[in-house]
């Protein structure tokens, strides 16, 4: 069975038993670099694998799916901060929030925050991940803000794969419910530490699959869905295999200090 | 009858012939790797080079040689290092094929490449630990070069900080 039948069928038995949440919106934001001759492909897939794992559980929770993405051609400083703009008009107060972006990092040399800044033209200004939160989560009640991005210090400019699906549904959605329902504050994901670079495959970057892996394993059957659960496993130190053999480590980061979540 | 066997017979070993000359299938990395190599060695001279500021239009599509040439300072190497240099880049496993890193490619550091004549860069992010090949009428994808990047830069930094 392939990933996409799999998530229909997800999604097919998850529609029969939607969980009341009337009036509650589940926001996706994602930002992608999709034309990037180095990373597009890569950064395209991470996009699609979020937005199917997020559209899936806006659908089995009953939550209102408002999407907002920016990619391609679009891939601009001033777009995605305008899209941002008018995302946040359209956050309620006891909505989710989930950001995610896929494309070139890099850490200003004056950055306070232990987070990524988006490289998102040859002048600013760029986002960082840590403003990008905590303008979201002046509306939200919840907000995931993620970036699979590298994370080293560069100048300023001068002058100028989807998570295999759960095997049981119901369980599945009381813990969906749990991370993107009961949940609220703020949690912030990035794929390395400062100073560190970030891999990816044409296939997805290693961090987005992990943290898609560790959402799926922490709303299987038995589990609390809670998202300290999904941050211990998606921020373990990844091996990235090299052709000598030898292996190149990355440290993605989380902050869950602003997080309440439901006690297990 | 026999006449269109025969033509069918032909078209079929055209066919096949065809099929043939078609290139085998390979990653963008693996063809910009190759062009790496072939370059460096068929270099006549090697040499370090150093921007006069962080080379942003390094990492645009069509950069070309002399749009590189305007930033840069050529430094002769001394000979064991320019085989040092050289030996590093034709390496085994110098560079590494399809993964790629999410850093954005600004060039602060090169190796000048003498083709008989015709000047070949290959510009590097130190940061990034990527590089690509800029020639006068193409340039290359980003490629990983971490396996080589530490020696390669002190290399490159002990060249430019001795003139």
């Amino acid at each position: 069975m392939t990933r996409t039948q799999l998530v229909v069928v997800l999604f097919a038995v998850l529609a029969g038993s939607p969980t009341a949440a009337a009036g509650q919106a589940l926001h996706l934001i994602t930002i992608a670099d999709t034309n990037d001759v180095t990373i597009g492909e890569g950064a395209k897939q991470n996009s699609l694998d979020v937005a199917k794992f997020v559209t899936g559980t806006a659908q089995s929770l009953g939550l209102t799916l408002k999407r907002t993405t920016v990619q391609g051609a679009d891939f601009k400083c001033g777009k995605i901060i305008a899209a941002l703009s008018s995302a946040v008009g359209a956050i309620g107060a006891n909505d989710t929030v989930v950001f995610y972006y896929s494309g070139h990092g890099f850490r200003p040399p004056t950055e306070t925050s232990a987070f990524p800044s988006f490289f998102c033209a040859l002048s600013g200004p760029y986002p960082s991940l840590a403003a990008v939160s905590k303008q979201l989560a002046q509306k939200a009640r919840l907000t995931i803000a993620i970036a699979d991005t590298c994370n080293v210090v560069m100048p300023e400019q001068p002058a100028a794969g989807v998570p295999p699906p759960p095997s049981a549904a119901a369980p599945r959605t009381l813990q969906l419910q749990n991370l993107f329902v009961k949940s609220s504050g703020t949690l912030v994901f990035s794929s390395s530490k400062p100073g560190e670079f970030s891999w990816y495959l044409p296939t997805g970057g290693f961090f987005t699959r992990r943290l898609l892996a560790s959402l799926d394993s922490a709303t299987s059957a038995g589990e609390p869905g809670l998202w300290s659960v999904v941050d211990a496993r998606a921020t373990t130190e990844i091996k990235i295999p090299m052709p000598d053999g030898q292996k190149i480590l990355q440290h993605p980061i989380s902050d869950l200090s602003q997080l309440s979540q439901p006690k297990p | 009858m026999e006449a269109g066997a025969r033509r069918v017979r032909l078209s079929a070993a055209a066919l096949l012939l065809s099929l043939m000359a078609v290139p085998r299938a390979q990653s963008p990395d693996a063809d910009y790797i190759a062009s790496i190599v072939d370059t460096v060695r068929s270099a006549s001279a090697i040499k370090a080079v150093t921007f006069t500021a962080p080379c942003w239009i390094c990492r645009e599509r069509n950069v070309r040689a002399r749009d590189v040439a305007k930033h840069v300072r050529s430094v002769a190497l001394s000979g064991a290092a320019a085989k040092e240099c050289r030996e590093l880049l034709l390496k085994k496993d110098a560079f590494i094929p399809t993964l790629t890193k999410p850093c954005p490619f600004i060039a602060d550091r090169g190796v000048e490449l003498d083709l008989h004549g015709r000047r070949v860069y290959l510009v590097i992010s130190a940061r990034c630990q990527t590089a690509r090949l800029v020639a006068a009428d193409r340039s290359s994808g980003v490629v990983n070069i971490d396996p080589i990047a530490g020696r390669l830069i002190e290399l490159l930094n002990s060249a430019t900080r001795a003139k």
